[in-house]
């Protein structure tokens, strides 16, 4: 009980200004380097978006050519790397261009997110009380759905495209952003450095440019990364449903829901998409954890 | 001993001046070590120092002089990845502390030995009331039922000066001012009559009418019940209220000992000499404030020699050298006290009286 | 209100213990009121909390000013009301002469101009995120027009006025020490030649060396700028040495005040007395044989004060008087005044 706190200790003299003059970036880029999970990460995402960009040269036949005289090939069969669907498709081909669409689902989804969330959030933050009350209120009025079946609610009345399915996602994303810049601007608000730039006479939308938003940019970084992950598994999950990506294209969640009734005969037609999601979502996410630990502001002293 | 007591509290063996006869807490040549980004370094650099029975000795020095760290490495209290003793050893009335199983530690901690903290606000557990937080800690080390753990928690809250004492108990830390939030934890320190107490800063962050009655408070505590008392701070006017003895670190290791008259009397440490020089006076303002010229060295970037030698105004050529290694061992001086400067049979340093 | 009898004195870089007639202080404040509603209670209500109670404080030229108290005792939020970053609920500030406690927008931040502050905390008073030169920068920025030359010039001319090298203008925060960052923290504060500094604590985090340091800093840019100081500290000798009249505090209002060596050597108010009683002087014998005056209890709660004197609960000179009735501000011999019916 007594033997709680064991404040860390380190020496405030340092000669500190013996090290080399750092900028900002390169102390971020020294400490993400010896983040060997979020490297791996990084480097799969990097793969992932390269592989998405060159499909058309990558490709082994082109995405929409049927032939149905060889459906459901095993991988390695015909000349086909990871077998055929029921259509008799190229299952390889068809995932290089899902991925392509998988990936502006999710950067559509969580662009919506960003522009819907971030100017609230920094207002609710730094406005008054009354500002704040009604903002957090809509928040928690669009965090109370179930967000599947808002989705499904809005794309039915807007209608089954993958467009619509992901500005829904977006939106109900946002009260994320909103809530996350809010807590960071209310904890930056607390900071002394607020409250002398302030009594130097700095105008109020010079405070929040120069010392709130710059203080903010981590966490939201960090949750960004986060909230793609999300993304593509709300779009792989919409598309299952059929609500997102329309035939003949797909994504990888549109491949899983076809291959799904082939789950015994053909197994690939699922393994495969669900693999690539899996890898990537994980990706995602241990890449906004490196960021989190090598974005963290540089406080008290880096011990 | 003497025949026949009265039934009054019975004085306690107190009085282990310079801690040599009979001490309670030995600490010797204790060497820590800390994980950087450069590697290991070294902190701790031969600490060694004893703690007679219901003594009180101050570690004095200032930010970056190892006082905090000691203050942990004694109660085994290191952050364990990034830190380890590599040398020496902590022996609490005779017993190795150094290298005791987790276990066994804990069993000592809050027992035989505990801790006061700067901040009583962190080191108190919000969510629980007081009382129950004091009860646990008799009830961990001493077993027995809630009811007479509680009792127990009444009758130190009570010793320590908190009025109400019953209904008190059960209040959450919250609801205490700093002052009584401090007479808190020193009550859940005392609870279980430890042998030493080891209480780091903890009028810092008082004011200073209640800094005296705590000190008042610890003072009285130490002396009824003979427990030794452990003072980590950096308020050499503190000192000289509440310790018998003081230790002075600087740059992670003891540079002078002595008994606190003899020290502000005569000290026979450069260091020790500017830093009572630099003491702004309450009874009178002399010109320019004296400042001690640069700082205190990191660790991993040690003078060679005698460590406050670039700052020192007396340092000759022969303090880069130091002794035969490079170093410079402490020196055993008259009067149980000692120093770790060469020139320190050369000088005479003015004090504060 | 009574007619203030305390004035100034016009600082010579020496406390004076004779109060001279003074011209129009640098900073006035004139029975200033602050109060905050604090939350309690689980339903939300709030109680009035009356943090400065009718306090009266003129800084002159070229003078420090200590201020003095405990903690909750009234004086940061003294300091921030001053330089309007609280809003006071009562009362006047005048700033050389001109009335600012009505001020708002554009004119209130023209006004900031010519007050600064420096704060306790070196760790948090300076954005992590930005490199020196932008911090020192900042009030430059909003209130002078300057070429890129002459912001550079007068930027390096800064960080060599408070000990440090222009090399480091473009360091972050975390590579500085406390008393480093504490330096720049006073380049940003005079950079734009303010006619009044308020020092929050701004010594208290730093060990004594590097504390005296900052001192000497404080001193020598009065010395060369003619600059006045509010300094707030809870360190009595610290204020012993910097200031030339002190102002002591007590549940938001000033109990005594008085030029610095005779408030020290001959404390008129029983709190003044206790206060000085309770810092531990650094030397064994003489705290052994002073004689002191250990205050029993803790200082009331700000929201429900004490009636009558407001120190009537902890005083050991207590009288029945005291407890109904608010003494009166009385001038000390010697300069200064005291509120206590022991000398009224």
């Amino acid at each position: 009980m007594t033997a709680q706190s064991a404040a860390p200790v380190s020496p405030d003299e340092q000669e500190a200004l013996d090290t080399p003059e750092l900028s900002a970036g390169a102390r971020f880029r020294r400490r993400f380097r010896r983040q060997y999970p979020a490297l791996l990460a990084l480097g799969w995402l990097v793969l992932v978006v390269l592989t998405a960009l060159c499909a058309p040269l990558l490709a082994t036949h082109p995405p929409l050519e049927q032939n149905l005289a060889g459906v459901l090939q095993r991988p390695g069969q015909g000349g086909h790397l990871l077998g055929t669907d029921d259509l008799g498709r190229d299952v390889y081909t068809r995932a290089l261009y899902a991925g392509r669409i998988s990936l502006v689902a999710a950067a559509q989804a969580v662009a919506v997110a960003v522009a819907l969330g971030v100017v609230p959030g920094l207002v609710a933050g730094y406005a008054g009380r009354r500002v704040d009350a009604v903002i957090m209120r809509i928040t928690d009025g669009v965090m109370s759905f179930p967000p599947l079946i808002l989705a499904i609610a809005f794309v039915g009345v807007l209608g089954p495209s993958l467009t619509n399915a992901m500005f829904v996602i977006g939106v109900i994303f946002a009260p994320r952003f909103v809530r996350l810049v809010r807590g960071s601007v209310l904890s930056v608000r607390q900071e002394t450095f607020i409250e002398a730039s302030r009594s130097i006479g700095t105008p109020t939308h010079r405070v929040i440019r120069r010392h709130v938003v710059p203080n903010v940019l981590s966490p939201l970084i960090v949750q960004i990364s986060l909230a793609a992950a999300m993304a593509m598994l709300a779009e792989a999950s919409l598309s299952f449903l059929g609500l997102g990506v329309q035939p003949p294209d797909a994504s990888w969640g549109s491949m899983i829901e076809r291959g799904f009734r082939y789950t015994a005969a053909a197994p690939w037609l699922t393994v495969f998409p669900g693999l690539l999601i899996a890898l990537t979502v994980l990706a995602f996410n241990v890449l906004g954890d490196g960021l989190r630990d090598s974005l963290g502001r540089e406080e008290r002293r880096a011990a | 001993m003497t025949p026949a007591s009265t039934g009054a509290p019975a004085p306690s063996t107190a009085g282990g001046a310079a801690g040599g006869t009979d001490p309670v807490l030995v600490v010797e040549d204790l060497e820590v070590r800390f994980a950087t980004d450069g590697g290991w370094l070294t902190v701790l650099d031969g600490v060694s120092f004893s703690v007679g029975r219901g003594e009180t000795v101050g570690i004095v020095g200032e930010s970056g002089s190892g006082k905090t760290v000691t203050s942990l490495s004694v109660l085994g209290l290191l952050p364990p990845h990034s830190s380890r003793i590599t040398r020496g050893s902590v022996r609490l009335d005779g017993v190795e502390l150094v290298g005791m199983a987790r276990r066994k530690l804990e069993a000592v901690r809050g027992d035989d030995i505990s801790m006061i903290f700067q901040e009583p606000m962190t080191s108190l557990n919000p969510a629980f009331k007081v009382g129950d937080q004091i009860a646990e800690v008799v009830r961990r080390h001493r077993g027995g039922s809630w009811r007479s753990a509680t009792a127990r928690a009444v009758e130190v809250l009570d010793e320590v000066g908190i009025p109400d004492a019953a209904r008190r108990a059960r209040s959450f830390p919250h609801e205490f001012s700093g002052g009584m939030r401090q007479r808190v934890m020193i009550a859940m320190a005392m609870a279980c009559r430890p042998k030493v107490i080891i209480a780091d800063e903890p009028t810092t962050a008082l004011d200073v009418t209640i800094q005296a009655q705590v000190l008042d408070l610890m003072r009285t505590m130490s002396r009824e019940h003979g427990t030794a008392v452990v003072f980590v701070t950096h308020d050499l006017g503190v000192v000289a209220d509440i310790c018998d003895r003081a230790v002075v670190m600087y740059a992670g290791q003891v540079v002078e000992q002595a008994v606190v008259d003899d020290l502000y009397h005569r000290p026979r440490h450069p260091y020790t000499a500017a830093l009572m020089t630099a003491m702004p006076q309450l009874t009178g303002r002399s010109g320019r404030l004296a400042t001690i010229p640069g700082r205190t060295p990191a660790p991993g970037s040690m003078p060679a020699g005698c460590r406050f030698h670039p700052r020192c105004a007396h340092a000759v050529d022969r303090c880069v050298d130091g002794d035969a290694d490079g170093r410079v061992e402490i020196r055993e001086l008259a009067g149980g006290r000692s120093s770790r400067c060469l020139r320190v049979h050369e000088l005479t340093l003015e004090g504060t009286e | 209100m009574t007619p203030s009898v305390d004035r100034p004195a016009v600082g010579t870089g020496k406390p004076t213990a004779a109060v001279a007639e003074a011209p129009v202080p640098v900073a006035e404040v004139e029975d200033l009121d602050v109060e905050f509603r604090l939350r309690r209670g689980p339903l939300g209500g709030t109680v009035p909390l009356r943090a400065v109670r009718g306090i009266d404080l003129a800084i002159g030229e070229r003078e420090t000013l200590g201020l003095v108290g405990e903690s909750g005792s009234g004086k940061s939020t003294t300091g921030r009301a001053l330089l309007r970053l609280i809003e006071p609920t009562g009362g006047r500030i005048r700033l050389d002469g001109q009335d600012i406690t009505a001020l708002r927008g554009e004119a209130l931040r023209g006004v900031r101009r010519k007050m600064q502050m420096v704060f306790q905390d070196p760790y948090s008073s300076l954005d992590p995120a930005m490199v020196v030169a932008e911090s020192i920068a900042e009030p430059l920025d909003t209130h002078l027009a300057l070429t890129r030359a002459q912001r550079t010039a007068r930027l390096a001319e800064l960080m060599e006025q408070v000990g440090l090298s222009r090399r480091h203008l473009n360091r972050y925060p975390y590579e500085f020490s406390g008393g480093q960052r504490q330096r720049i923290a006073i380049a940003r504060a005079v950079a734009v030649h303010p006619r009044l500094v308020v020092c929050d604590e701004a010594v208290s985090a730093l060990d004594v060396s590097t504390q005296n340091q900052i001192l000497n800093l404080l001193e020598d840019i009065q010395a060369g700028s003619g600059i006045s100081y509010l300094f707030i500290a809870h360190d009595l000798a610290v204020v012993r040495h910097i200031a030339h009249r002190v102002a002591v505090m007590y549940l938001g209002e000033i109990v005594e005040t008085g030029p610095t060596d005779r408030l020290f050597d001959r404390p008129a108010h029983p709190y003044t007395e206790a206060l000085l009683s309770a810092v531990p002087l650094p030397s064994p014998r003489r705290q052994r044989e002073r004689e002191r005056i250990v205050l029993t209890g803790e200082v009331p709660d700000a929201a429900d004060p004490p009636p009558g004197c407001s120190f009537h609960t902890r005083c050991p000179y207590v009288m029945q008087r005291c407890r109904v009735e608010v003494p009166a501000e009385t001038p000390v011999e010697g300069g200064g005044t005291v509120r206590c019916h022991l000398r009224g």
